[in-house]
């Protein structure tokens, strides 16, 4: 008897310890744990009340692999040789070779094509112009980050930002309309250098941006690199990369002669985000070159601290340069692809898994979830009134809830530039900006290209690619003639490949 | 005979099995992570990488790399640069490291010696991630170098980003950064030499610098040697990958561009997976150091000097 009541005991205790166990392991098959790569995603997934919220409402549990700024594309490249990729990963490959190296190798998953269980995403993804560039072979392998909603917004993606007090000064009485009235201003400014600090030319907040801003001088549709160029036919009835048939002399030869001024500064090619806008708060350059709006880049890098140095308001003292004419005298800008960059998912991704992320990101394109996603809870630092966001005065959204860095930027970029229900933390005069610049794109005819060629170089996995950063930098700093640099460049990009590229794909056309 | 060796070496395993044993994971890992690479990069460079099937069953492509290769002009561009710069650094940064050693030698106050070599070997111990920083900060365009040059009413100057003055900068920041450190292989060789000898030239009236000439330079004419053959084996890599990474931009491209950034550049940066060429470049690269470090391993044994073998 003794003996049955010890063992009864023991049983009874070995329940009572394993039923917590047990409890865990009944949650654990409930929650889906989903790696995500995001960049700072450290910070952004700690933990916070929206992160929580929308955590427990989705059954999910998103534990973050950090990538940064500088080294997303090597470290996404290394897990991907690795096979130690994370379930969602973002980054701009599609524009690149490596894009349809990982559709074609298993690598990334292809997103279903019935997205009916998912209503908001099937609408977004419905959208040709955003997906037309994820497909590989007719197949989307990846969901693209729409940053703006169309064309002509695309044109406030890079802006020249530069110091009209100081141009004024220096006896400028009118806004420059031309490229050469824009390198005499600046020309006039570092010569009189009314401030005294050794103001010099146009810096930039990377060496990137140059060939977005300048080879639309050329043609508004040399603006892509990687393996996404463009493609026109030339006199003989041939497809051929837009790159190597439209005259682009003239924009290197401009770009050439600014930096020989000094209307660029001398040292471009070394030139960082942070040098780049320290120095033009500290007045010691005359303009800057700058990506992604001049609301969520310029007024929260710049202008948000100009009063506390100046003493003045930022958009007093200084103007965004308004859309240059091309080498032919019309306006034109960089014809850039509406999303920046993408989600990709794992093919190591199982069905209920992806079940949990799409449903994640079906949210957070709902407009509940876009809202929640990117203001947090109603009432702590925003109202809705007649369905627009109503910030409360001083709000700190990011340094509130830190997961809105992550969150409201995870499926598409935040639209609060261009769509007026969202409220901006900068203020509407910047908005104003940005829709005068969207009104004067609109007026911009765009040249006629060939997407099916590009996505020929897709579809055949065509190892030819084209970096146009690298070209306009070399070609603009060198100091050989422009005329024999292009010359020796055209003959490198024969060396790899270019004619057979340009074969394969009139040959791909033909059928 | 073949059989007693045998027999010889077995029995000196079994009197020394514990210390073979613990000899067991250092071999291990010299295999595992020194030897096994060195196999997959020579299968890799005759294959085209595929994430799905691996370094070992991608595709074999035979020469095709190796035929790109000739006809690339990027590659042709970084090989000629990487020579330049290497032998540039073998023809400065040596005597330099040398002059140093001996001026070192010379300093009669041991304070004042050990002051100058702590000073001058500091650089070394700073990442050139740290130091490409600094320099750029000092040489940029609003750095304090143009600002000084600025207030003389000097033309401002950019010797990072101008393709004339990039390699002459790369020459000397790194002989600023290292010949510190390079001169402590040569004061160790300049110590072991007899004391004798100096105090015998001096007794025969020898001056200084006749004792540095005729004593101190043929005795570490050896090293001398031992170093040239290292540097020139060193010379397709480079010497440092770092300092030009972090201190080249497109715009000296031209005359910057090396074989280990160009291997960065089509492994990562150019998109799609070029790790079978960029591994090919890398075994083009070591079997010409191969080739560079024999050929000055027999021309210093025929100058009656010892080789490294």
């Amino acid at each position: 008897m003794k003996t049955t009541k010890k063992w009864l005991s023991a049983v009874m205790c070995a329940a009572l310890a394993a039923a917590p166990l047990a409890g865990v392991h009944a949650n654990a098959e409930e929650v889906q744990e989903i790696t995500i790569a995001f960049w700072n995603a450290d910070e952004c997934f700690a933990g916070d009340e929206v992160l929580s919220t929308i955590e427990e409402t989705l059954g999910i549990q998103i534990t973050p692999m950090n990538i940064t700024w500088d080294d997303y594309t090597q470290k996404i490249q290394l897990w991907a040789s690795s096979g130690s990729l994370p379930d969602v990963f973002v980054g701009d490959f599609r524009n690149s070779k490596t894009f349809t190296e990982w559709a074609a190798q298993g690598v990334i998953k292809a997103i279903p094509e019935d997205l009916s269980a998912y209503p908001n995403l099937e609408t977004y993804m419905a959208d040709e112009a955003i997906v037309g560039s994820a497909k590989v072979d007719g197949t989307v392998y990846c969901i693209p980050r729409k940053s703006y909603p169309s064309q002509e917004w695309t044109a406030m993606d890079r802006e020249i930002a530069y110091r009209w007090d100081l141009a004024q000064e220096a006896g400028i009485t009118k806004e420059p309309a031309t490229w050469e009235e824009f390198d005499a201003m600046i020309q006039a400014i570092i010569v009189a250098d009314p401030e005294g600090t050794g103001i010099q030319g146009m810096t930039a907040n990377t060496k990137g941006l140059f060939s977005w801003m300048f080879l639309p001088y050329a043609s508004s549709i040399i603006c892509d690199q990687g393996i996404a160029y463009k493609w026109v036919l030339d006199e003989d009835g041939l497809y051929k990369p837009a790159y190597f048939t439209v005259d682009v002399l003239p924009a290197f030869q401009l770009m050439r002669d600014l930096y020989e001024d000094g209307t660029i500064e001398k040292d471009i090619a070394l030139t960082n985000n942070q040098s780049s806008r320290e120095k033009f708060l500290q007045g010691k350059s005359a303009a800057i070159l700058f990506g992604g709006g001049v609301g969520a880049d310029n007024y929260n890098n710049v202008a948000k601290y100009w009063e506390e140095i100046h003493g003045s308001d930022y958009l007093e003292d200084v103007k965004v340069l308004n859309l240059m004419p091309d080498k032919d005298g019309n306006l034109s800008y960089c014809m850039a692809d509406y999303a920046w960059s993408e989600t990709y998912i794992n093919s190591a991704v199982e069905d209920a898994k992806l079940d949990k992320i799409l449903e994640l990101y079906d949210y957070l394109l709902s407009d509940e979830g876009g809202i929640y996603a990117t203001y947090g809870p109603e009432g702590e630092l925003y109202d809705l009134e007649d369905g627009a966001v109503k910030l409360h005065e001083g709000v700190d959204l990011v340094g509130t809830y830190p997961s809105l860095g992550a969150l409201k930027d995870l499926v598409k970029w935040s639209p609060v530039a261009y769509d007026e229900s969202y409220a901006t933390d900068w203020p509407e005069e910047y908005n104003a900006i940005n829709r005068e610049r969207a009104q004067q794109a609109a007026e911009v005819e765009m040249p006629e290209y060939y997407a099916e060629c590009t996505e020929k170089v897709k579809a055949l996995g065509l190892d030819f690619s084209i970096n146009l950063e690298d070209d306009t930098i070399a070609i603009m700093t060198g100091s050989d003639s422009v005329e024999e640099m292009w010359a020796d460049l055209v003959k490198q990009y024969q060396s790899k490949g270019l004619d057979d590229v340009i074969a394969q794909v009139n040959e791909a056309m033909a059928e | 005979m073949k059989r007693e060796k045998r027999t010889f070496l077995m029995k000196r395993i079994r009197n020394n099995k514990i210390l073979y044993l613990m000899m067991i994971p250092i071999l291990l890992w010299y295999a595992l992570f020194c030897y096994l690479p060195i196999a997959g990069g020579l299968s890799l460079s005759f294959r085209t990488y595929r994430y799905d099937m691996g370094i070992w069953h991608s595709p074999f492509v035979g020469l095709e790399h190796f035929q790109k290769m000739l006809s690339d002009a990027g590659f042709l561009r970084a090989v000629k640069n990487t020579l330049i710069l290497s032998f540039g650094r073998i023809l400065f940064q040596m005597p330099c490291a040398i002059c140093l050693a001996v001026f070192l030698n010379e300093v009669r106050s041991k304070r004042a010696k050990k002051v100058f070599q702590t000073v001058l070997t500091f650089p070394h111990f700073i990442s050139w991630v740290v130091l490409a920083g600094i320099l750029t900060n000092l040489f940029g365009s609003s750095g304090v170098i143009n600002q000084i040059l600025g207030a003389l009413h000097l033309p401002g100057i950019s010797p990072i980003a101008e393709a004339s003055t990039f390699r002459p900068f790369i020459w000397i920041s790194n002989i600023w950064k290292e010949v510190g450190w390079d001169s402590i292989i040569y004061l160790a060789a300049i110590a072991s030499i007899d004391p004798g000898l100096y105090e015998a030239a001096k007794v025969d009236g020898a001056s200084r610098l006749q004792c540095i000439w005729h004593i101190t330079l043929p005795g570490i004419r050896s090293t001398i040697a031992i170093m040239l053959i290292l540097a020139v084996g060193q010379c397709m890599t480079n010497g440092s990958f770092d300092q030009v990474f972090n201190l080249y931009s497109p715009s000296v491209y031209a005359v910057g561009d090396t074989l280990d950034t160009y291997i960065f550049r089509e492994s990562f940066i150019t998109g799609g997976l070029n790790f079978g060429y960029s591994t090919a470049i890398g075994l083009f690269k070591s079997v010409i150091g191969v080739v560079m470090i024999t050929a000055a391993n027999k021309i210093v044994k025929a100058m009656g000097e010892n080789g490294l073998y």
